[in-house]
C-alpha cells in the first residue's frame, strides 16, 4: 500500500507505566500509533490523558515499559544509547512553555546553536551563519542574537524554540502544546508559521494538543486520546463531521461555537477523569458513558476500521 | 543588516558585565593589590617578620612601626604583610577543594537521584555528623602534617554545605523544559550538567564561597594553633589574631590589623562574588 511506505514513524503496543508507592500509575495503555511522512498528526485528550508521555516516548526522554517504536523503519527501542543519538536528531521537539524551554542564560543564538555544536555539523562559522538563518526563517531580527530569553515577548521566545528545533533539519517534530502558551493572536501567527515551515521543508508533525480548533485546523490526522489510549483515530475532516467514539462526540459538542445560529444544546460529559492508578475495566470511558452496558463495563473494545477511521467501542455512534 | 554581529561567547559576555559593576572592579583590584602585597612582601616588608627583638615589645602603632609590635616585638606591619602569602592561598584553596567537590557530587546526586543520591548525601551526613575540628585534626594526623594537607582538611569538612546547597537547586533545575531540549539535541549528562544545570544553580554557591575564605582562614588558624597546620614562628593572619587575643584589653592593635587584613580579603571576595553572581544572571544585567 501507498501508505506503508510512507510510514515515518510507528510504535506498537505501547506501554508506559510510572511507579507510584506500591501502585503503578498507566499513563500509556497498549497505544498503537502511526506517522506518516509530510502529515501533520494531531494527538488530543483532555489534561492527564497521557498526550504528553506518549510525546516523550516518542523523543527518546522515556523508555517505554513495553512496545516497541521503529522510525524510519529503525527499531529505535531496540537501539543502544550510541546509535539512538544518531537517530535522535531527527525527531526533535518544540515545547510548550516558551518561558522554561530556553536557558535563561544562553544568548538566543547560543539557544540555537547549540544541537549544532553538540552534533558537530559544520565549522563555527557555517554555524554562525546557520543560527542566522534560522533566525531570519522564524522571523526574528540577526540583530537580536545576542539578547536573552528575558527580553523577548512569549511568541518571540517560541520563534526562538521552533528555530532551535529545526537546527538539526529533523524528518519529525513534536510539538507538545505548542500555542496553548499565548496568547489568541499570537497563536495564529505561530501556527501560520509552523504550517509555512511544514510546506518549505517538508517536516512531519506530531502536534499535542487539548485545543481542538487548534488542531482541527492544522491536522491532516487526528487521535483522539482517553486514560491513556487511543480510542479513535481519522482524517480530520472524518473526525470532526462523524465522531464515533462516544468520547469523540462529547469532547467535539464540548468546543465553543461562535456562531449563535448554529449553537446546539451542549452535551456535556459528567464525572471526572478516573484514576490511571486503577483504570476500569473494560472500556476505559464506560464510567462516563451515557451508552454504556454490561459488555462495555467487563470486556475491552477491540478496534474498528472503516476508510482509515479507527475506533475503539462497543457501541458506535 | 549588520553582518558583523557576532554570537558572544558565555564567557566573554560575562566578563563585559562584570567590567561595568564598580563594587566588583574594586572588590577585584583590593583582592589584587593583596595577592601583589603577598608576591613582594621580600621587597616591602621594613622588617624580618620573624626576628624577635625584645627590646621593642608591645609598642603601639608608630612612624617606626606602623603597626606596632607584638610581644616579642616583631612588626605587625611586616607580619601582616607576609602573613597574606599562606593566608591567602589558605582560605583561597580550602574554599575551591570544597566548592568544586561539594558543587560536582551535589550536581551530580541530584541530576542523577535514585540510589547515588542517597549514598552521596549519607556520606554528606557523615561527614556533617562529625565535627570539624575533630574531622580536620584526623584529616590532618593520617596524611601528615603539611600546610596543603591542612588545606585539603579545611576543605573536605566544607564539602557538605556546598553539596547540599548544589542539590537542592539542582532539583529544582532538572526538570526544566531547557534541560530535556538538551537532551532531545543529543547533550551528555556531562554537557547538560556542566553547560545548563551548574550556571543556573551558581548564584547560592558563589555566595556561600566568597562569604566562607573568612571561616577558612580563621579555622586553618585553630589548626596552626593545635600544631598541626603552619608552624608557630611563620606569620600568618589567623595565627597572629589568636596570639593577640591575650593582649587584648591594652594592646588591642596586635589583633585588629590582621583582622583587618582578613575583613578587607573578605570584602574583597565578597564584593567580587557579588558582581559574578550578577554577571552570571543575564537578568539581573543593566
Amino acid at each position: 500500500m501507498e501508505r506503508e511506505q510512507n510510514v515515518l514513524l510507528r510504535a506498537e503496543h505501547l506501554v508506559k507505566t510510572f511507579p507510584a508507592g506500591r501502585n503503578k500509575v498507566h499513563a500509556i495503555s497498549d497505544v498503537d500509533i502511526t506517522i506518516c511522512r509530510g502529515e501533520t498528526l494531531g494527538l488530543v485528550g483532555e489534561s492527564g490523558c497521557g498526550k504528553s508521555t506518549l510525546g516523550r516516548l516518542i523523543l527518546g526522554l522515556l523508555r517505554p515499559t513495553e512496545g516497541k517504536i521503529w522510525f524510519e523503519g529503525q527499531e529505535l527501542t531496540a537501539m543502544s544509547k550510541g546509535e539512538f543519538r544518531k537517530v535522535r536528531r531527527d525527531i526533535q521537539c518544540i515545547f510548550q512553555d516558551p518561558y522554561a524551554s530556553l536557558d535563561p542564560r544562553l544568548s538566543i543564538a547560543n539557544s540555537i546553536m547549540e544541537p549544532l555544536t553538540i552534533n558537530h555539523v559544520g565549522t563555527r562559522q557555517e554555524q554562525q551563519e546557520k543560527v542566522e538563518a534560522l533566525l531570519k526563517i522564524v522571523g526574528i531580527p540577526v540583530e537580536y542574537r545576542n539578547r536573552f530569553p528575558h527580553q523577548f515577548s512569549g511568541g518571540q521566545r517560541q520563534r526562538v524554540g521552533i528555530a532551535r528545533a529545526l537546527a538539526l533539519n529533523p524528518k519529525l517534530i513534536v510539538c507538545d502544546e505548542p500555542v496553548s502558551a499565548l496568547d489568541v493572536s499570537i497563536q495564529a501567527q505561530v501556527l501560520n508559521l509552523l504550517a509555512d515551515l511544514q510546506n518549505q521543508m517538508g517536516l512531519t508533525y506530531l502536534f499535542i494538543s487539548h485545543d481542538l480548533n487548534v488542531v482541527q485546523r492544522i491536522s491532516n490526522r487526528v487521535c483522539i486520546m482517553y486514560l491513556g489510549q487511543i480510542c479513535e483515530s481519522g482524517p480530520t475532516e472524518e473526525i470532526f463531521a462523524h465522531p464515533r467514539h462516544p468520547y469523540t462526540h462529547f469532547l467535539l459538542s464540548a468546543v465553543p461555537v461562535t456562531d449563535p445560529e448554529q449553537r446546539q444544546e451542549k452535551e456535556l460529559i459528567s464525572g471526572e477523569l478516573p484514576s490511571p492508578i486503577a483504570p476500569p475495566p473494560g472500556c476505559r470511558f464506560h464510567t462516563r458513558c451515557p451508552y454504556a452496558t454490561e459488555v462495555c463495563r467487563t470486556s475491552v473494545p477491540s478496534k474498528t476500521e472503516e476508510n482509515g477511521h479507527l475506533f475503539a467501542c462497543h457501541h458506535p455512534l | 543588516m549588520n553582518r558583523t554581529v557576532k554570537n558572544e561567547s558565555y564567557f566573554m559576555s560575562v566578563w563585559n558585565e562584570f567590567r561595568k559593576n564598580r563594587a566588583a572592579v574594586m572588590g577585584m583590584s583590593i583582592l589584587f593589590a593583596i595577592i601583589v602585597v603577598a608576591i613582594f612582601a621580600d621587597f616591602l616588608a621594613p622588617y624580618d617578620p620573624i626576628e624577635q627583638v625584645y627590646a621593642d615589645a608591645l609598642q603601639g602603632p608608630s612612624t617606626a612601626h606602623w603597626f606596632g609590635t607584638d610581644e616579642f616585638g616583631r612588626d605587625i606591619f611586616s607580619r601582616v604583610l607576609y602573613g597574606a602569602r599562606v593566608s591567602l592561598l589558605v582560605g583561597v584553596v580550602s574554599v575551591a577543594i570544597a566548592c568544586v567537590i561539594g558543587s560536582l557530587l551535589g550536581a551530580s546526586a541530584g541530576y542523577f537521584g535514585g540510589g547515588y543520591d542517597a549514598v552521596v548525601m549519607r556520606c554528606m551526613d557523615v561527614l556533617l555528623a562529625i565535627p570539624s575540628l575533630l574531622l580536620n585534626l584526623s584529616i590532618v594526623s593520617a596524611l601528615g602534617k603539611s600546610v596543603f594537607n591542612m588545606m585539603l582538611a579545611v576543605g573536605v569538612s566544607n564539602i557538605p554545605r556546598y553539596c547540599r546547597i548544589m542539590r537542592a537547586s539542582v532539583l529544582q533545575i532538572k526538570n526544566a523544559e531547557y534541560v530535556d531540549a538538551a537532551r532531545i539535541t543529543g547533550a551528555s549528562h556531562m554537557l547538560i550538567i556542566i553547560r545548563h544545570i551548574i550556571p543556573n544553580c551558581l548564584a547560592p554557591i558563589i555566595v556561600q564561597a566568597t562569604l566562607s575564605v573568612g571561616s577558612a582562614i580563621i579555622a586553618c588558624a585553630g589548626l596552626s594553633f593545635l600544631g598541626v597546620g603552619v608552624p608557630a614562628p611563620t606569620p600568618e593572619w589567623g595565627a597572629m589574631l589568636s596570639n593577640g587575643k591575650d593582649f587584648l584589653r591594652h594592646n588591642a592593635y596586635i589583633t585588629i590589623f590582621p583582622g583587618l587584613a582578613i575583613m578587607l580579603t573578605v570584602l574583597s571576595l565578597n564584593l567580587m562574588g557579588d558582581g559574578l553572581r550578577d554577571a552570571f544572571d543575564p537578568k539581573l544585567r543593566r
